[in-house]
């Protein structure tokens, strides 16, 4: 049961950005395009946003009952629960390259084109921004997501509670540091 | 404001296994930070939208600490994740 609502985020959260590829040089037909791809956008935000809240809710009973099963159970689901965490990792680290490398590659057309079509890159400017303000946000429900499953561990973690307690800035400096050396 | 904080086992184990010593040691600067101003605007201290009782501050480009209230100013470090969110400002300043 963890597993199968695991496996289903995983598979959610899988979905990349549309590629908003090259510069047509028409203005018009660029407009358009990018018009096309922020609605897509938008709808995959609204999208994700419900299923991912869905996710987690399913994502919690599960584990509220494995925690009722026992000791051995948990130990099974947190196993699980890591592998997740792993394949969230690699998920986010290879959709932020995604989306970065694409506003790399805007950037460069736009300069290609500024010299001989400074207005149609100055109209077209404002939808690039906006297509990438949004590939952020949806980027950033992984990223909240990816929160939720270490918050999830380490609610049934027995090695998230208890330890030495700080109120000192130095002195829990210097206790870390002296962990880390251990 | 004095925060108290508990470092976890589990928090010690993300610490260690950032490996690199500037990472770990921009995360002992936050949770430093954390425990004389939570405010501090670095830190980005929020909520974790969907996880009551959870917050994070940012500690480096890639790092956030994970925290959970446990009573009033009282704070466990459960966890470090290893991505932050994309703000405007990454993206041109947008």
């Amino acid at each position: 049961m963890a597993l199968q609502a695991l496996k289903s985020a995983v598979d959610l959260f899988s979905a990349q950005t549309p590629l908003l590829a090259g510069v047509p040089e028409a203005e018009r037909e660029f407009v358009d395009l990018a018009k096309d791809h922020v609605e897509q956008l938008l709808q995959m935000i609204r999208d994700r946003k419900i299923r991912a809240a869905l996710q987690k809710t399913s994502i919690s009973a599960s584990f509220k009952d494995l925690a009722a099963e026992g000791p051995g159970s948990i130990a099974e689901g947190l196993a699980q629960l890591n592998a997740t965490i792993s394949d969230f990792d690699k998920m986010i680290a290879h959709g932020r390259k995604h989306i970065l490398e694409q506003e790399a590659a805007f950037d460069r057309e736009m300069a290609r084109l500024a010299p001989h079509a400074v207005e149609t890159v100055r109209r077209t400017r404002k939808q690039i921004n906006r297509f990438f303000k949004l590939a952020g946000e949806f980027h950033n429900e992984t990223v909240e997501f990816y929160y939720f499953l270490l918050a999830l561990r380490a609610e049934y973690d027995p090695e998230a509670k208890g330890g030495p307690r700080f109120k000192d800035r130095r002195a829990l400096a210097a206790y870390l540091r002296e962990q880390m050396k251990a | 404001m004095t925060i108290e904080v508990t470092p976890t086992k589990a928090f010690l184990k993300d610490l260690k296994r950032l490996g690199d010593e500037a990472r770990q040691e921009q995360v002992i600067d936050a949770i430093g930070l954390f425990v004389e101003n939570p405010w501090a605007s670095s830190l980005n201290f929020e909520k974790i939208r969907s996880k009551k009782g959870y917050f994070s501050i940012r500690a480096s480009y890639h790092d956030r600490i994970l925290l959970k209230e446990v009573g009033p100013a009282k704070y466990d470090a459960v966890a470090i994740g290893n991505h932050d969110y994309i703000y405007g400002s990454y993206l041109r300043g947008r």
